[in-house]
């Protein structure tokens, strides 16, 4: 049943499809094709864009079948990602569970599981989308991006990975290897998880976790967590995500804060200016609303289909609101009108 | 850069398994599974709804997990097995319990999503034999079906996992 007409396939311009069996090989290709080889694992975005005729690969490069290139493992100091690995496998993964719910969260509610089962993290890093969920989480952690290619290897900072939607700092020779997460940012939360309440978490809330024990704070914790706005919980685009990461030195006083915005501008968006309101002081209501107005400065977003600006920017400082209020122990007040939050 | 009006005539030789049988054929590098399972493997189970992985009514198992077949390339698969709806049921006389609790549930209006919506489920209970309402909402979030309201697919879903949990005991005892 071989006869059909080349218009039975949805038309395109592929020459020729290379499934590399050795990182080896896709290198070779990359370094042979550039800018007209286009590397996937899951494909789950080319296609897309092909069938609405926005992109024409010559050569596409299939790297889903490299050994090892799927593989999450732990070194002394890193939790490391091989590009490959999908959002399932986060998923499956105990250590992600449980020290790195921000991941676990954005595998979550990533697409369908279809999509969590072909989408690859190494693909919504190079995609570059600012709406590219898994990516917010990997830079508020300062995870890297391990770039190879025939000339050697390199390590980017994941904030400076990408430059603008579907832009990044990737050479047209190279490919994305691994993605890197220090262990150092990844110690578990003390207030310890309700593993039970991950199994379908909530997008739009911060995860459950009980108050400190009789013990009290230790002197140093850390904790991290994502939320997410969509029209439904599943199979959407975000129209804003946020991605915290906070360091103490004590039960409310802030050391470190890492908040990476998604769809809030052309790139993910670095909550600078609240993580300076708060960072060596103790947390107090006034603070965190004094941070929640900071965030305003460093997010650009647009309006667009998915929601006027106005109601991103919104979104952005009572995401912050709600991480900071769970950080500092405080009663969720969950979220405000635009006219409190922007005044 | 845009795509130019012109298809590309290249073909590629390519061997697929498909629930169990083999496939020696020849199709475009570009081609996607969904269109050779339906066109060079005759097998027209798999449907396009909307094509760009949202609906869920292409999906198949592949590599041991359920992902759609419009968003993937048939090229990825050379001498790889697939199973697609065709390959659910056991033989022609015994339907998967999924499939046989659907008809009873009632669960099945116009069809069209009903290919998927079983590879799903059968996904979902693979990974989580007694999933809870919830679960289940989550575990087939990824397809669309129109006419039922879901009520009784996720009846179907529910009844299903009991089947194949006792099936799985019995196996033990």
């Amino acid at each position: 049943m071989t006869s059909h007409s080349v218009e039975t396939y949805v038309a395109n311009p592929v020459e020729d499809f290379i499934r590399a069996e050795s990182i080896e090989q896709a290198l070779e290709v990359r370094a042979k094709f550039g800018s007209e080889c286009y590397p996937l694992v899951g494909g789950t975005d080319l296609l897309v864009l092909m069938r609405a005729g926005r992109w024409s690969p010559r050569v596409i490069l299939d790297l889903s079948r490299i050994p090892g290139f799927a593989d999450i493992r732990q070194t002394d100091s890193e939790l490391v990602f091989g590009a490959g690995a999908t959002a399932a496998d986060c998923l499956a993964n105990e250590f992600i569970r449980t020290n790195f719910p921000a991941m676990y969260k954005s595998c979550a509610w990533l697409g369908g599981p279809q999509i969590q089962n072909a989408g690859s993290l190494g693909g919504n890093m190079a995609t570059a989308s600012p709406a590219g969920d898994t990516v917010p989480c990997v830079i508020a952690l300062e995870g890297t991006v391990v770039l190879k290619s025939k000339r050697g290897e390199r390590t980017v900072s994941a904030e400076e990975f990408a430059i603008r939607p579907r832009k990044t700092v990737m050479e047209e020779d190279e490919l994305i290897a691994e993605i890197r997460v220090p262990l150092a940012n990844l110690a578990s939360d003390p207030r310890g998880f309700q593993p039970d309440a991950m199994k379908v978490p909530k997008l739009h809330t911060v995860v459950p976790r009980p108050p400190f024990g009789s013990g009290g704070a230790p002197d140093s914790w850390m904790t991290n967590d994502f939320l997410k706005a969509g029209p439904r919980l599943a199979q959407v685009i975000s129209i804003v995500s946020m991605a915290g990461f906070v360091e103490m030195s004590g039960p409310r006083t802030v050391k470190r804060l890492r908040l990476a915005f998604g769809c809030a501008g052309p790139k993910t968006m670095m909550g600078k200016s609240a993580s300076a309101v708060v960072e060596g002081k103790e947390l107090t209501e006034e603070l965190i609303e004094e941070a929640v107005r900071a965030v305003q400065q460093d997010i650009t977003p647009l309006s667009d289909v998915r929601g006027t600006a106005e109601y991103k920017r919104m979104l952005c400082s009572n995401y912050a609101r709600l991480f900071l209020q769970d950080v500092g122990g405080f009663k969720l007040t969950g979220t405000r009108k635009a006219s409190e939050t922007l005044a | 850069m845009l795509m130019k009006n012109t298809v590309n005539e290249t073909r590629k030789p390519l061997h697929l398994r498909v629930n169990g049988k083999s496939y020696q054929i020849s199709v475009p590098p570009g081609a996607r599974l969904l269109d050779v399972l339906r066109e060079d493997c005759g097998l027209t189970g798999t449907k396009e709804g909307c094509g760009v992985g949202e609906c869920g009514a292409c999906t198949v198992e592949v590599r041991g997990r359920a992902m759609c077949s419009c968003l993937l390339f048939a090229h990825s698969f050379d001498d790889e097995e697939i199973t697609s709806i065709e390959g659910m049921a056991p033989d022609i006389q015994h339907l998967h319990p999924l499939q046989e609790l659907l008809i009873e549930a009632g669960g099945c209006q116009c069809g069209f999503c009903i290919p998927g919506m079983l590879m799903g489920a059968k996904n979902l209970l693979e990974k989580n034999p007694d999933p809870t309402d919830e679960e289940i909402q989550a575990g087939l979030a990824g397809n669309l079906c129109r006419c039922t309201g879901y009520a009784k697919i996720f009846e179907a879903v529910r009844n299903a996992g009991k089947v194949l949990r006792d099936e799985q005991q019995g196996a033990n005892v």
